[in-house]
């Protein structure tokens, strides 16, 4: 679980320096644009394909909630 | 900068202040007092239910309900500012009142019956809403010559489906994925329209205030200094707005000074301008696209700010409904910045879905036909329902005329959008910041193409494409 948050927060990182402002960790302010880059992050790196019942944009605009996606649709949780 | 756990910082003074037992009357007088511009006595009643919230949080959901049946009850015509009225004159209060509250009863009973119904039919269940509202007004078209039901449909029923329609479909999903029980009382207050959100839930539903909802004083103290200021801005460009609208169109509110009152129109109508647009220099027409953006944003942020500015004094910290659209660079910027919960209700509803349904295809076109869905069909779909109320009374040409401005201003948003989007995806992680005046070009873009399609927002039911169409051509500098 460590490595997958350390990863994310990789890829967060490079997100909010996209964007030129920072993201806080437990209201992450995602435009439209950054929730489709982390919806492809999930798909790629961990080969998660979500279904419109099991996840809400909402659900991807905070660390615990994406970390819990990936908890609980990747393939053993093994990254890619 | 990384996105990592960061400590809470420590309580600014202004936070311990607003803490205090001294704060938080100060904040509920003074709630009172801005409130009573746009909720007239009722505002009495909003300040009330800010002060019990205060001092008694665990029962905060509870005066909220009971706040939101109050206002329901007494303001039948509730109007924000100049924002959109919730409740139209000529509504059937007792019928209105009935259908709204056997509409939620239903909602409520059928949400509660999730865990026992088969799998399919709960994940169908926005479209089984959907559907009944449409076949609703079917039916009430379809019925048009029976007077009593003219008059209910185009009283009540036509103004309380667009109310409840959206609010409805948030409260589904909620119970879609909620498992435990959860007392319809505690969050009847994110169904019912109280606040005048006009079609659009501020603050979404259940699930989006439950995630927002304060858990301790500091926190509330903190969402209370942003109602506060969130009131204090409402007021502030309602001033702005009665300036704006007094020197641009000599329209002088009540309170101003007549010093201020020019001695001629500087500017046409967005009315005027429609019907003709050739009478006036070039610079006039342009300049009128602009200040009835300026007009319409400055609306909606009263609006916006009053309503949320409620939310957060009442303990829900939910984010602002508008964020300096104007200092947009791009297109998707603005929109995501202009109006947050109708993006999000597109967003939801319509291109969520739609981008995790077409996995399958490159990034590029799942985007185009998530923004297309949300932008075109979405945004269609929602004003057509806004519009029943004249296709229910037989009045097509009313109708007609909406409608086919709307899906011109759609598709324009749409094309805009797609657009927008395609830079930011080409562009990727590889963005700079622009120079100065390179970012005051691109906000005057970006202003400029919202000014522009404004001319097919404008509410005017009567005027025809052809004059919008016109108004167009006359924008042109070699006309």
């Amino acid at each position: 679980m460590t490595d997958h948050r350390a990863r994310l927060s990789e890829f967060l990182a490079s997100l909010a320096a996209a964007r030129g402002a920072p993201l806080e960790s437990d209201a992450l302010d995602l435009d439209s644009l950054a929730l489709l880059q982390v919806v492809m992050y999930l798909e790629q790196n961990y080969g998660i394909r979500l279904a419109d019942h099991d996840v809400e944009p909402d659900d991807l605009r905070s660390v615990d909630g994406i970390l819990s996606l990936i908890e609980q649709f990747a393939d053993a949780a093994s990254p890619r | 900068m990384q996105p990592a756990l960061a400590k809470p910082a420590a309580p600014s003074p202004v936070v311990l202040a607003a803490r205090s037992l001294l704060g938080r009357l100060w904040i509920t007088v003074f709630a009172g007092a801005a409130l009573i511009p746009a909720f007239g006595y009722t505002a009495l009643a909003f300040a009330v239910a800010i002060g019990l919230a205060s001092f008694l949080p665990a029962w905060r959901r509870s005066i909220l309900s009971a706040l939101a049946i109050l206002v329901c009850l007494v303001n039948q015509n509730l109007k924000l500012a100049s924002g959109p009225s919730i409740l139209s004159a000529n509504w059937v209060p007792l019928g209105a009142l009935a259908l709204g509250a056997a509409w939620i009863l239903t909602l409520s009973i059928w949400t509660r019956l999730f865990a026992r119904l088969p799998r399919w039919l709960v994940r169908h269940s926005l479209l089984l809403l959907h559907g009944a509202a449409l076949a609703l007004i079917l039916a009430l078209w379809a019925f048009r010559q029976l007077a009593v039901l003219k008059a209910f449909a185009a009283g009540a029923l036509c103004t309380l489906v667009p109310e409840l329609l959206w609010r409805s479909a948030y409260w589904i999903k909620w119970r879609g994925r909620e498992t435990g029980r959860a007392p319809i009382w505690a969050n009847l207050f994110a169904i019912l329209p109280f606040v005048g959100a006009g079609g659009v839930p501020i603050g979404k539903g259940p699930a989006y205030f439950g995630k927002h909802e304060v858990r301790d004083a500091d926190r509330l103290a903190l969402a209370q200094v942003e109602g506060v200021k969130l009131l204090a801005l409402a007021l502030l460009w309602q001033a702005a707005d009665a300036v704006l609208a007094c020197v641009l169109w000599r329209f002088k509110a009540e309170w101003l000074p007549t010093w201020i009152v020019p001695a001629h129109r500087l500017l046409p109508t967005m009315d005027l301008l429609l019907r003709l647009p050739m009478r006036f220099p070039l610079w006039q027409r342009w300049a009128c696209l602009y200040g009835e953006l300026f007009h319409a944003i400055l609306v909606l942020a009263v609006y916006s700010h009053t309503i949320v500015g409620i939310f957060c004094l009442l303990g829900f910290h939910i984010p602002r409904n508008m964020r300096s659209p104007l200092l947009a660079t791009t297109i998707l910027d603005f929109w995501g910045r202009y109006y947050f919960y109708f993006k999000e209700l597109l967003m939801d509803f319509w291109f969520f879905p739609v981008f995790l349904r077409t996995a399958r295809l490159p990034a590029l076109w799942r985007t185009m036909l998530a923004t297309v869905s949300a932008a075109f069909v979405g945004n269609l779909y929602y004003h057509l329902v806004l519009y029943w109320p004249a296709l229910a009374s037989g009045d097509w040409m009313t109708f007609r005329n909406q409608a086919t401005a709307r899906v011109i201003y759609c598709a324009l948003l749409a094309a805009g959008l797609c657009g927008s989007f395609a830079r930011s995806l080409k562009r990727g992680s590889s963005v700079s910041p622009a120079p100065l005046p390179r970012r005051l070009f691109q906000v005057l873009v970006v202003s400029a193409f919202f000014a522009l399609i404004h001319v097919w927002n404008f509410i005017d039911p009567v005027i025809p494409v052809a004059r919008r169409l016109a108004l167009w051509q006359a924008l042109l500098p070699w006309r």
